[in-house]
């Protein structure tokens, strides 16, 4: 099947009920969207699909066939995304290895509401653990982004 | 700012380097221990050199970049960034200068061991030193260079410059000459005033951010080997189960599954990618010889600790008022974002191995055991670790993937799932602390009993403060179920006891908890707990049903303490408002590493005093995910304030020392805002509301059974309203948190009873409410 990921096109001879995450981690090798529970309690490995953030631990690959599919590796070329750029300036990262599915969680946030309020970014975002405990600077972060 | 952190292509670079030295009739010159080591030299054409490599902490490069090695694994603490600001401090170097590499698995770096809040402060000396060194080199090339004195030099962002006139050569420019030089004597060498430090005062963001947020990073489930295979394992169903039989029919038919491999303990099931290798182990029919633990449960594990218990010693004749309390915690799991995971390549006499590892010494003895090489011949990277907390001690995972890689024949990665993970893991051992203390007839303590029974290594510690006739008592209980280090080992668990019963003395003696404790406080800890009082307007009063609790405490050699403030609503919900952090460092290495540490800390501190525990049943822990083992998320992480002190003298771990006092701090906030002591976590399982009927908050034509419930629970509705709706019910957590939402078509007429199973939720008190258009009907129930 052809997967479109970041704007390019993969050609991916895989089972169709394959997860997306590990087509992207195993097959195409983009390991920046990452493992974290499997079953979509986590928010480590979301990944946008069109403007929408989803699971991709908990996505078919099938799924995906005619979407346009963005990892973190996609966001931009040049870490001039709005976030990441917050995400630079606030220092948000402990671990870091949330951070990919905490900032593709909020790209989508921010497409649908551009300018959050703090209840906003916490309903958004209450699917994405942080087990070091950034979340203080990842809604201080987004809050940034949305100004910037 | 920083090198590809992808150790193998530093190796390949050293090999470069080491490979044209033996082909160029050049001199190396080994580098034996940390200060004795000199530059290597190319004496090819140009006789040259390429680099400065004063000591095996850093190198300065012709184009001005100095390449720091930082020999501890980054868990998210900050070691990749502190190693390279001390060493740019004391160099005086220009921080854009600075790249970081991490260093191979070494004994050469003395321990490793990344554990016990020690990166920090256990590295300071040596790593000033070595930047230290490498300036002093660097002032007397130039001083030879311009034929003055070295006392007429001085260091500056990256230059050594002519303090009286207008001569400056860079770094870079200084390597050919400071290379030829001797490595001075370390009395030789000055380290900088730390008032001169810029900084280590200000502190610098995570180094590896850039990277993170791109994707960049390289974790050890990153690693990318030609030839892999993936590897999963199927864990035993009980601790101490191992394998009698199994038929991998099934999983041999799973497009990607290659083959599996039998230990005494677990089955590998060998993949071309994870998800087919996850899918073959669930697809395993496995005979298991479950052990002498099968029919453990946590009942039995908690008796064991009550048990021994005993009856505590008697307090000295002077006490007039005796207090008893006895408190009691679970076991908790580590369950580090990124799971379990190493990768091994066995070629021949050699193995690589990828890893994220707070142990990398001890994944290479442990690799080197398990395919049957020295430990010389296991060259370990360590990748970044997403989170540690106490686990990536442990090697379990590249025992593993280094014996199915010897019988695999190929480079395996092995990845465990969030449920090995959680059930095949170690934990912070659940204990029951029984204490006893005296007042005297002023209010002054008499004495103090602690007896801590743990179902793992016992760690009773005293209190931090001065308190006559101290008694710490330790046992262990069964303590079959592994247990190891959890962040901040025993005071996780001593302190909340400590900090808790503290309160109730001050409690019993009439005086605010707060001022209780300056009485009986030493200078240091007097010090934390005023900045508290006034950071958290300790004696403004809050509106009814808020309250605040303070805890303190002294551990690896810093002292730190909280202010929590909470709500607790008429029906019990509980929200933690604010969270005010102080903590003494003595001498602060990089600030904003210790915001972040002590911001985990009240997270962690939170999540485990709320909601998360493991409880075992069947010899393996119940939990088996985040949805059952339980984290704060974004919503209910507090306001925070975190106040950093540095009364100076000293460098404290920072990693563990804001964790131990949130638990305490916030169930005396508990106390204080409703009267309810909580004197056993998680507080999920406490209902906080002194009034049981609650008429008020609960309706009476809601019924929930039974109550408390095990795993299912009946909703019965008294109305005679039936007219068709739409019934929907959402059940909330302590912390106000949707945990089970269900809609469907009904009426509310003869006492309709809906059966819920609720087995996947955790033990603890939940809010149910069901609505039918504007009508709600509210409820509580507990589950055991």
């Amino acid at each position: 099947m052809n997967l479109n990921v970041n704007n390019t096109n993969y050609e991916v001879n895989v089972p169709s009920e394959m997860p997306l995450l590990w087509v992207l981690r195993d097959v195409l090798g983009l390991t920046g969207t990452k493992f974290g529970c499997g079953v979509g309690t986590c928010g480590s490995c979301v990944v946008l699909s069109g403007n929408e953030a989803i699971r991709s631990c908990s996505t078919p690959v099938s799924d995906c066939a005619d979407k346009k599919i963005v990892t973190i590796e996609g966001l931009s070329n040049d870490m001039t995304h709005p976030l990441q750029i917050a995400w630079m300036q606030v220092g948000v990262p402990q671990c870091g290895y949330c951070q990919s599915g905490q900032i593709m969680s909020a790209a989508a946030l921010l497409m649908t509401i551009p300018k959050p309020t703090d209840e906003d970014i916490d309903r958004e975002m209450s699917s994405n653990i942080c087990r070091c405990g950034t979340y203080n600077k990842i809604r201080e972060a987004i809050h940034i982004a949305a100004i910037g | 700012m920083k090198e590809n952190n992808n150790n193998s292509t530093n190796f390949a670079r050293r090999e470069f380097i080491l490979g044209i030295s033996a082909t160029s009739a050049g001199v190396l010159i080994g580098l034996v221990n940390p200060f004795s080591g000199t530059a290597k030299l190319f004496a090819g054409d140009e006789k040259k050199f390429l680099e400065f490599i004063p000591n095996i902490w850093l190198e300065v490069k012709k184009d001005n970049t100095i390449v720091v090695t930082c020999s501890y694994s980054e868990l998210g603490q900050g070691a990749r960034t502190t190693t390279p600001i001390i060493i740019a401090d004391e160099m005086d170097a220009e921080w854009e200068m600075v790249k970081v590499v991490q260093a191979l698995a070494d004994t050469k770096y003395d321990s490793q061991s990344t554990a016990g809040s020690t990166s920090g402060r256990s590295s300071l000396n040596t790593l000033r030193q070595a930047g230290a060194t490498a300036r002093t080199m660097l002032i007397t090339a130039a001083a030879q260079t311009w034929g003055i004195a070295e006392s007429a030099c001085k260091a500056q962002l990256g230059y050594i410059i002519e303090t009286a006139g207008s001569r400056k050569l860079s770094f870079g420019e200084l390597v050919d000459k400071a290379a030829t030089l001797p490595v001075p004597n370390a009395n030789q060498v000055k380290q900088k005033d730390p008032k001169d430090f810029i900084y280590m005062t200000k502190g610098k963001h995570p180094i590896d951010t850039a990277d993170i947020i791109t994707g960049k990073a390289k974790y050890g489930i990153d690693a990318i080997v030609p030839g892999m295979k993936y590897a999963a394992v199927a864990m035993p169903p009980a601790i101490g189960a191992s394998v009698s039989t199994y038929d991998d029919t099934q999983t041999k038919a799973i497009p990607g599954v290659i083959k599996t491999i039998k230990f005494s303990n677990y089955i590998a099931v060998i993949a071309d990618n994870t998800y087919a290798a996850f899918m073959g182990v669930e697809a395993l029919k496995v005979n298991w010889n479950m052990g002498s633990n099968a029919n453990l449960n946590s009942a039995q594990i908690t008796k064991s600790l009550t048990d021994k218990i005993g009856t505590l010693p008697s307090l000295p004749t002077n006490t007039a008022k005796t207090i008893e309390a006895q408190y009691s915690v679970p076991y908790l799991a580590h369950a580090p974002m990124e799971p379990m995971n190493c990768t091994v390549h066995l070629q021949g006499s050699k193995c690589e191995v990828w890893v994220s590892t707070q142990n990398s010494q001890g994944v290479q003895s442990t690799v080197a055991s398990a395919v049957g090489l020295s430990s010389a011949n296991v060259i370990v990277h360590t990748n970044l670790s997403g989170g540690a907390f106490g686990r990536r001690n442990g090697t379990d995972d590249a025992q593993k993937a280094a014996q199915v890689a010897k019988q695999a024949g190929v480079p395996i990665q092995l990845v465990y799932s969030r449920k090995d993970d959680i059930r095949n893991g170690y934990y912070r051992p659940a204990s029951i602390h029984a204490l006893k203390a005296g007042l005297d007839a002023s209010g002054k303590i008499t004495g103090w009993i602690h007896k801590g029974v743990f179902a793992g290594s016992p760690g009773v510690s005293s209190p931090s403060y001065s308190i006559p006739n101290i008694q710490n008592l330790n046992d262990s209980g069964i303590t079959v179920i592994p247990t190891g280090a959890w962040r901040s080992v025993s005071a996780s668990q001593v302190v909340f006891a400590n900090e808790s019963f503290i309160d109730e003395l001050a409690i019993a003696a009439g005086i605010d908890p707060l001022d209780f404790r300056l009485s009986i406080a030493g200078t240091r800890i007097k010090t934390v707990l005023n900045e508290l009082k006034l950071r958290s307007d300790w004696t403004k009063p809050l509106p009814k049903g808020s309250g605040r609790g303070v805890a303190v405490f002294s551990g690896w050699s810093g002292y730190a303490g909280h202010v929590v403030e909470v709500t607790i609503d008429s029906a019990g919900k509980i929200k933690v408002d604010r969270v005010i952090a102080v903590c003494d460092v003595g001498f602060a290495i990089n600030p904003i590493a210790i915001e972040s540490q002590m911001m985990g800390n009240v997270i962690d501190g939170l999540s485990t005093a709320l909601i998360a525990e493991i409880t075992i049943d069947k010899g393996i822990a119940v939990q088996s995910g985040y949805s059952s083992y339980k984290w704060l998320r974004i919503g209910d992480s507090p306001k925070m304030e975190i106040y950093i002190l540095q009364s100076g003298g000293f460098t404290s771990g920072v990693g563990e020392l804001g964790f131990p006092t949130v638990s305490p701090a916030l169930c005396n906030a508990i106390y204080n805002a409703c009267g309810i002591r909580v004197r056993s976590l998680p507080i999920s399982h406490t209902p906080l509301v002194t009034d049981v009927e609650d008429k008020e908050n609960f309706s009476n034509e809601l019924s929930l059974y039974p109550n408390p419930f095990t795993d299912e629970l009946n909703i019965r509705i008294g109305s005679d309203d039936g007219s068709p709706t739409f019934l929907n019910i959402e059940i909330h957590d302590i912390l106000g948190s949707t945990v089970f939402q269900r809609s469907f078509a009904g009426n509310l007429s003869g006492g309709i009873i809906h059966k819920l199973n609720l087995n996947e939720l955790a033990s603890g008190v939940y809010f149910v409410n069901l609505s039918a258009g504007n009508k709600i009907f509210k409820g509580r129930a507990i589950k055991k």
